[in-house]
C-alpha cells in the first residue's frame, strides 16, 4: 500500500503536477505513512532524477523549477506532521542552515531544515544565496553548533571551500561543525575541503548531526 | 687533511652548554657548561667557551645558537612593548590580553584576496604618533592578508617612513589562515625582536673575542637552522628550538632515523618523534603556554616531572614526584652551611608520620638578594635564611604565615627546596653535585618519616617516575585523545596488579621504534622506564649535550607554499607571500608561481648563507568529481622546499 501512495507522490513531482503530489503527500499522511520514508522515497527520488535530466540536457530550467514547486506542495502537507514529532522532543542543539552564495535552490535545504526540525533540533534557516560573512555572522548571532550549506550548482561549490575557509581565519573554525550537502557534493568533495560531514541526503544529514551533537 | 668543527651553544634559561663537534668524525670533541647569566648572556657563553680548547676554536666553521630564551619569555609573559595594528578585524582576538596596545582600522581582504574595505590610511596618519609612543617595535596583521598582502604593506610602509622601528608583517611569518593566531604570532615575534637581538649581539661579541670567523647560525623550532640576520626579523621562530635541536642532537649521536626521543630535565620531560630522520611538526602549529601561533615547530609533549621534581607524601606509603620543581636539597645546603645541621636536627626526631600530609625536608628561602628597593612583605623569620616546614609546622605562631609563604612563593619572592630524584642519586653516589651529605640526609629523613628503609623508599621513587612516564609515552605515542587507551595504561602502570585467582592478566604494550634517552637524568630513569613497555632505550654517550650537539648538525630547511584557484570567470588566482595575481590559463599560472616561489625560497636560504639550496618543487592538484559526473578543479597547491647546509666551508 504504501509503496503506491510513495510512487504516486514520485510521479507526480515528475509529471511537475504540483496538485497530484499534494494529494498523494495527504493521502499517505491520512493512512499513517511515516512522513521521513515519503520525503525520502518519493520526494527525494524524484528531485534526484529530474536533478539527473535536467544535468544531461533533457530538462529545461523552468521544468525543474515546476518539480521542485510540486516538491514544495507536498513538502507543505507533510510539515505539521514532521514538527509535531520534532516538538515533541527535547531540542538536540542548534543548526544553521543555508543556501550558498550565486545559488537560490532552496527545496534540498528546506527538505534538510524540515528533517532536522522534527528530529528534535533547533534550526535557523537564514535562507538563499548567501555569502559566506553573512553565513558566519548569523552563526554567531544565533550561537549554533552546526552549519549545514547546501548547493545545487556545481559552479557554486567552490562557496562550500570558502566557507571553510573563512572560518578558520576568522579562528573559530573548531567551534562549529560544518555538513555539507546537495546533488553535486561528494563525500570526498567534502572531505577535500575540510569540512566534517556529508549528507548524502536529507535523513543522512540529520543522523551525521546527531552524530556531532550526541551529549 | 685538517678537522673541521662545529660549535653548538645551547643558551637555556638556567645552563649555558657548548659543545664542540668534529664533521670529519661525527664526534662530540668537548663539552663544557656555565650558568646562564641575565639580561647579558655574554659571561655565561664566555664561561662556557673557557672550557672548551681554545686551541680548537679557530678551527671552528660554523657555529649555531639554540635558545629557550623566547619560549622562557613567552611563558613568563616577558617582551618588549609593542604596537599592534589590526587590519580589517571585527574584534581584537580575545585571546590577546586586555591591556595589548591595538589599533584597529578598516580594510583588510576577502577569503579571494578582494578588498572586503578600503584601508584608511587616514585614521593610522592621525592617530599612529601617539599609538608608536613608548612602542619598541609594532605588529601589522590583515585579515587574509594570506590572500592578499596589500594592507599589511601599506601599513608597514607609512611606518617605515616615519619611525626607525622594527615593524613585523603577519603574512611574513606564516601563509596559514587562521588571523587570531597570525596576530598573537606577529605580535609575539615584535615583542621578541629586543631580548633575541641582544642574546645574538652577546654571542657575537663572544666569538669575535676568540677570534672565530664562523657565521652565527640559529635553530628553529622546527630544528632547521637560520641565520643569526634572519633570526632578528623572525625570532618568534626560535620557539621550541631547544627540544628540536635536541630531537636532531639524539639523531646524529644514536645514528638512528626512527624513534621516540625522550629529553629528561630538571623541571620536565619532552617528548617527541623522530620518523625517517625528520622532527615530526605540530600540524597546529607551536603552543607555548596558552599562546597558540603558526610557528612551525616540534610536535613535543611536556611532562611535569624531571631531575628537580618535588617529592611529596601522599597518604599511605604513598608519595608524588611533580610536577613543581624545587632546588635540590644538595645545592642548598652548599649555599646554605647551616642546611645540613637543619637537616640532623630533623633526622634526629623524625618519626613514621601519623598524617602524611606534611613535606618532612621542605624549606622556604627568600629570592636572591637583589630584592632591594621595595621589600616584600614576607615574614621575619625568613631573613635568617632556609626555614624547614616542619619546624614551622610544630611552632603554631609560625603555622599560619606558612599559608602565605605558599602565596609568595607563586609570586616568586620566595622559593623552594626539597628532596628531589636528583637528590637520591646524589646520595647514592650515582651523581655529583653539592652536598653529598645533605643529600643522604634528606633521604634518611623521607624514608623514616614513610616507615621505610632508604633502599626501598628510592626504589619507590624510581618506580613512581617510571611508571608516569609510561603513561605519558603510551598517550603520546598513541593518541592522546584516545581515552580508552588512556585509562588502560593509567589502570596497568598505575594502579594495584590485577588480582590473581588461578588464571591472573597481563598487558604488553610495546613501542615499535626504540626510544634514545637524552638530558642529565636519561641514564637513571629511562632505560628502566621502557624496559616496562619492552621497549630498547639507547642513551648516547653525549647524552647530556644533545640540545647543543643538535644545534650545529641542522641544516637550512625552507618550505614555501602558494595556491592556485580557478575563478568564476574562468581566470586563475596565484596566492603567495609575493601577493595576489591573476592569469589566464593553468600553465602560465604554475609556471609563474614556481617562479615566484624560487625567487622567495632563494632570497631566504642566501640570507641564511646557502648559495645553492637542492629544490624539491610539489604539486598538489584538488580536483574532484561532482555528484553530476563531472569533474571541477578546486585549487592546486604549490609546495618548494629548499634544503642546504650553510655555505661556509670555503671561508676562514
Amino acid at each position: 500500500m504504501s509503496e503506491i501512495i510513495i510512487g504516486q507522490l514520485r510521479d507526480a513531482i515528475v509529471a511537475l503536477d504540483g496538485d497530484k503530489a499534494r494529494e498523494a503527500a495527504q493521502k499517505g499522511f491520512d493512512d499513517g505513512l511515516d512522513p521521513v520514508d515519503m520525503i525520502n522515497q518519493g520526494i527525494r527520488s524524484a528531485l534526484d532524477l529530474m536533478g539527473e535530466r535536467f544535468a544531461s540536457g533533457n530538462l529545461f530550467l523552468p521544468e525543474l523549477m515546476l518539480a521542485a514547486k510540486a516538491a514544495d506542495a507536498a513538502v507543505g502537507i507533510l510539515e505539521p506532521e514532521l514538527l509535531r514529532r520534532g516538538g515533541a522532543a527535547e531540542k538536540l542543539g542548534k543548526v544553521l542552515m543555508a543556501t550558498v552564495e550565486g545559488d537560490i535552490h532552496d527545496i534540498g535545504k528546506n527538505i534538510v531544515t524540515l528533517l532536522m526540525k522534527s528530529a528534535g533540533f533547533e534550526v535557523v534557516d537564514i535562507g538563499v544565496d548567501k555569502t559566506g560573512e553573512e553565513i558566519l555572522g548569523a552563526a554567531k548571532v544565533h550561537e549554533v553548533e552546526v552549519i549545514g550549506l547546501s548547493a545545487l550548482l556545481t559552479t557554486t561549490m567552490p562557496r562550500m571551500k570558502e566557507m571553510v575557509e573563512i572560518l578558520q581565519e576568522s579562528g573559530v573554525r573548531d567551534q562549529y561543525k560544518v555538513i555539507v550537502g546537495g546533488a553535486p557534493v561528494t563525500q570526498e568533495f567534502a572531505d577535500l575541503i575540510g569540512a566534517d560531514g556529508y549528507g548524502a541526503d536529507a535523513t543522512r544529514a540529520v543522523n551525521v548531526t546527531k552524530r556531532f551533537l550526541a551529549r | 687533511m685538517k678537522s673541521e668543527y662545529g660549535l653548538g651553544i645551547d643558551a637555556g634559561g638556567t645552563y649555558t652548554d657548548v659543545v664542540l663537534v668534529d664533521f670529519a668524525t661525527s664526534k662530540v670533541v668537548n663539552a663544557s657548561k656555565a650558568p646562564t647569566t641575565h639580561p647579558d648572556a655574554s659571561e655565561g657563553i664566555r664561561a662556557a667557551l673557557a672550557g672548551v680548547g681554545a686551541d680548537l676554536l679557530p678551527q671552528v666553521r660554523m657555529v649555531s645558537l639554540a635558545t629557550t630564551f623566547a619560549t622562557n619569555a613567552i611563558v613568563e609573559d616577558r617582551g618588549a612593548k609593542a604596537g599592534l595594528i589590526l587590519v580589517g578585524y571585527d574584534e581584537v582576538p580575545p585571546d590577546l590580553p586586555r591591556s595589548t596596545h591595538v589599533l584597529m582600522v578598516e580594510g583588510g581582504h576577502t577569503v579571494t584576496g578582494e578588498e572586503k574595505a578600503l584601508l584608511d590610511l587616514g585614521a593610522i596618519e592621525e592617530r599612529i604618533d601617539t599609538f608608536l609612543g613608548g612602542v619598541d617595535a609594532v605588529a601589522v596583521t590583515g585579515f587574509f592578508s594570506v590572500r592578499n598582502p596589500e594592507h599589511e604593506l601599506r601599513v608597514a610602509q607609512l611606518i617605515r617612513n616615519r619611525y626607525d622601528l622594527p615593524v613585523v608583517r603577519g603574512h611574513r611569518l606564516s601563509m596559514r589562515l587562521d588571523a587570531v593566531k597570525r596576530a598573537t604570532t606577529a605580535w609575539w615575534n615584535a615583542r621578541l625582536i629586543p631580548l633575541i637581538s641582544s642574546l645574538i649581539g652577546s654571542t657575537t661579541r663572544v666569538l669575535s673575542e676568540k677570534g672565530i670567523q664562523a657565521p652565527l647560525m640559529v635553530v628553529r623550532g622546527d630544528g632547521s637552522l637560520m641565520s643569526a640576520q634572519t633570526a632578528l626579523d623572525r625570532p618568534v621562530d626560535t620557539l621550541l628550538s631547544g627540544p628540536a635541536a635536541s630531537i636532531l642532537g639524539a639523531k646524529y649521536l644514536s645514528g638512528l632515523e626512527n624513534a621516540l626521543i625522550v629529553d629528561m630535565g630538571g623541571t620536565t620531560t619532552d617528548m617527541a618523534t623522530l620518523s625517517g630522520g625528520r622532527v615530526i611538526i605540530d600540524p597546529q602549529g607551536a603552543q607555548v603556554g596558552r599562546w597558540k601561533t603558526h610557528v612551525e615547530a616540534a610536535k613535543v609533549r611536556t611532562i611535569g616531572l624531571g631531575g628537580d621534581s618535588l617529592i611529596s607524601p601522599n597518604g599511605d606509603q604513598q608519595l608524588s614526584v611533580g610536577p613543581r620543581r624545587v632546588m635540590p636539597l644538595c645545592v642548598l645546603a652548599e649555599r646554605y652551611s647551616k642546611v645540613s645541621q637543619m637537616l640532623r636536627n630533623i633526622l634526629r626526631r623524625i618519626d613514621k608520620a601519623h598524617s602524611l600530609s606534611l613535606n618532612p625536608c621542605s624549606f622556604y628561602v627568600i629570592h636572591g638578594q637583589q630584592n632591594n628597593g621595595t621589600k616584600p612583605f614576607l615574614p621575619g623569620f625568613l631573613e635568617a635564611g632556609p626555614v624547614s616546614e616542619l619546624l614551622l609546622f610544630e611552632d603554631a605562631c609560625n603555622w599560619s604565615s606558612t599559608l602565605d609563604l605558599d602565596h609568595s612563593e607563586k609570586q616568586g619572592l620566595v622559593f623552594r627546596s626539597s628532596l628531589t630524584p636528583t637528590d637520591i642519586r646524589v646520595a647514592s653516589g650515582q651523581f655529583s653535585l653539592g652536598s653529598r651529605e645533605a643529600a643522604q640526609l634528606g633521604l634518611a629523613i623521607f624514608a623514616r618519616y614513610m616507615g621505610m628503609d632508604e633502599t626501598s623508599f628510592a626504589e619507590v621513587v624510581e618506580e613512581e617516575i617510571s611508571k608516569r612516564l609510561c603513561v605519558e609515552a603510551v598517550t603520546y605515542v598513541g593518541d592522546k585523545d584516545d581515552e580508552a587507551l588512556s585509562s588502560l595504561s593509567e589502570r596497568w602502570f598505575l594502579q594495584p596488579p590485577f588480582p590473581t585467582n588461578g588464571v591472573g592478566l597481563d598487558v604488553q604494550l610495546t613501542l615499535t621504534a626504540p626510544v634514545i634517552g637524552v638530558g642529565a637524568p636519561a641514564p637513571a630513569y629511562l632505560p628502566m622506564t621502557f624496559r616496562r613497555l619492552h621497549t630498547e632505550c639507547i642513551v648516547p654517550e653525549a647524552y647530556e649535550v644533545s640540545v647543543a650537539v643538535g644545534a650545529v648538525v641542522g641544516m637550512v630547511d625552507i618550505t614555501v607554499i602558494g595556491k592556485v584557484v580557478p575563478s568564476d570567470t574562468g581566470r586563475y588566482y596565484l596566492y603567495t607571500a609575493a601577493g595576489k595575481e591573476t592569469f589566464t590559463s593553468l600553465e602560465q599560472t604554475l609556471e609563474s608561481g614556481r617562479r615566484l616561489l624560487e625567487d622567495l625560497v632563494r632570497e631566504r636560504m642566501r640570507r641564511s648563507h646557502v648559495a645553492e639550496p637542492l629544490l624539491d618543487f610539489l604539486v598538489e592538484e584538488k580536483r574532484v568529481k561532482t555528484g553530476h559526473g563531472e569533474e571541477i578543479h578546486l585549487e592546486t597547491e604549490l609546495r618548494l622546499r629548499a634544503t642546504g647546509r650553510p655555505n661556509v666551508w670555503d671561508q676562514g
